[in-house]
């Protein structure tokens, strides 16, 4: 009997099957010994990977991955599945761009776009400026998820 | 036996009151991220959400020229990602700049745009207060707070039903004057009436554990807001965030809430100073 008893409670204490899955959706998730920053890092997940949802305290998620128990911060988790990046194509953002680039770097919206109705629409209204020169420079720095970690991680010495 | 029964019966059911309570602990605590809410979240949405902050930063850099310094711009950017690795949105590519102004400010569009001025660089101390200035920003993305304001989606349940196309060129007149006034709205609640005041205060709350998660000292960020309320009184003739934000001291009383509340308190802080001071100078 007492035999019996011990196998259910082992079965059921360290696998849990209950538990909710969770995703890790930032690009690393530190899990801690204790529900608080300043505790020991047991383990470390990656994006994509699930972890199982034991318990919550406050935004705190005590989980259970990779064979062991720990707390992680409900912020980087989620209970989908994280998506890929999605990029918006250069060519279809670029139609109406190119025509208004061509009048001018910087130059009014209104104008620029040479839409009738839409100036008519928005008559009573400022019109605003709009530069897309600076636009694709902001968009043209070229720096990797993990290469900004490490420049973080170097920085508050972790 | 009978015991045996009973006892295997238990065992059998307890994963299901597990699962019950998990559920019941699942809607009231979880916190309700835009993502989760209402309808599910398409790639279609995502892209028409990149597209209309293209359109919403286009007018920011219009409004305000970007600084000239590559080296702050790099660092800012560098920080910026790193911090956007932690957040809840992967599928956005975060982009940031710094722009030409006193402004002490920090504007974010939707799809990932963020923009912090000149002036807030020149008020801050260190590099923990930037990535608290940052934070802030990335959590409006992530919770899509315009966003959700102005309704933004791609697909066809939408008051921007087709919005997709719009940019592509494919749509009507009517159509582009459409989206066009959403986008003066999105301009008109990032430079004049600001955010709902719930919008900006969860962001604080968010920010200090996303500070928390990088590594950065949360309490940076009651620094943070503590120096731009004093440099508001100093100079009284440099624009400040307080125009679109919530009361200051009403702000503080929530970051040290949820500092304490949070398991954030006794963080050591790191010498984030001396590396600030390396890559910005005026």
């Amino acid at each position: 009997m007492k035999k019996i008893i011990i196998v259910l409670a082992l079965i059921f204490y360290s696998v849990p099957v209950w538990a909710d899955d969770l995703y890790v959706k930032s690009l690393k998730a530190k899990i801690y010994s204790a529900p608080s920053f300043n505790s020991t890092v047991v383990e470390v997940a990656k994006r994509g990977e699930v972890l199982k949802k034991l318990k919550r305290d406050k935004s705190w998620i005590n989980v259970f991955y990779s064979g062991k128990k720990g707390w992680v911060s409900s912020y980087l988790l989620s209970k989908t599945p994280p998506m890929e990046r999605v990029s918006v194509l250069k060519k279809s953002a670029s139609i109406e761009k190119n025509a208004r680039r061509r009048a001018s770097a910087i130059t009014s919206v209104a104008a620029a776009r040479g839409l009738n109705e839409y100036s008519r629409v928005r008559k009573d209204k400022k019109s605003y400026a709009v530069d897309y020169d600076a636009l694709d420079k902001m968009e043209s720095i070229n720096i990797s998820e993990n290469e900004a970690l490490r420049f973080i991680e170097e920085g508050v010495g972790k | 036996m009978k015991k045996c029964a009973i006892l295997i019966l238990i065992f059998a059911l307890l994963p299901i009151f597990c699962l019950a309570a998990s559920a019941g602990d699942s809607t009231q605590n979880y916190r309700l991220r835009a993502s989760d809410k209402t309808h599910k979240v398409s790639r279609n949405d995502i892209k028409a959400e990149i597209r209309f902050g293209k359109e919403v930063a286009a007018r920011i850099l219009g409004k305000f020229r970007l600084y000239d310094d590559e080296k702050a711009t790099r660092y800012v950017n560098l920080i910026g990602k790193g911090l956007a690795s932690y957040s809840s949105r992967p599928e956005i590519e975060f982009r940031f700049a710094v722009i030409d102004t006193d402004m002490i400010n920090a504007f974010a569009a939707p799809g990932g745009y963020i923009f912090i001025t000149k002036g807030t660089l020149e008020t801050i101390d260190n590099e923990s207060q930037l990535a608290g200035v940052i934070a802030h920003e990335i959590t409006h993305v992530t919770e899509k707070h315009i966003v959700r304001e102005l309704n933004i989606r791609g697909s066809d349940d939408s008051a921007l039903s087709g919005l997709s196309s719009v940019l592509a060129g494919g749509s009507s007149e009517t159509m582009r004057a459409a989206f066009m006034q959403m986008v003066d709205k999105a301009q008109e609640i990032l430079f004049e009436k600001g955010l709902k005041k719930e919008d900006e205060l969860s962001s604080d709350r968010m920010s200090v554990i996303l500070l928390g998660n990088a590594g950065y000292d949360p309490s940076a960020y009651s620094d943070l807001l503590k120096k731009i309320r004093d440099t508001e009184k100093e100079k009284k003739n440099i624009k400040v965030v307080s125009s679109t934000h919530p009361d200051f001291n009403e702000r503080l009383k929530a970051v040290s809430k949820t500092i304490e509340t949070e398991g954030l308190t006794d963080v050591q802080p790191a010498n984030t100073k001396n590396r600030y001071i390396e890559y910005v100078s005026f």
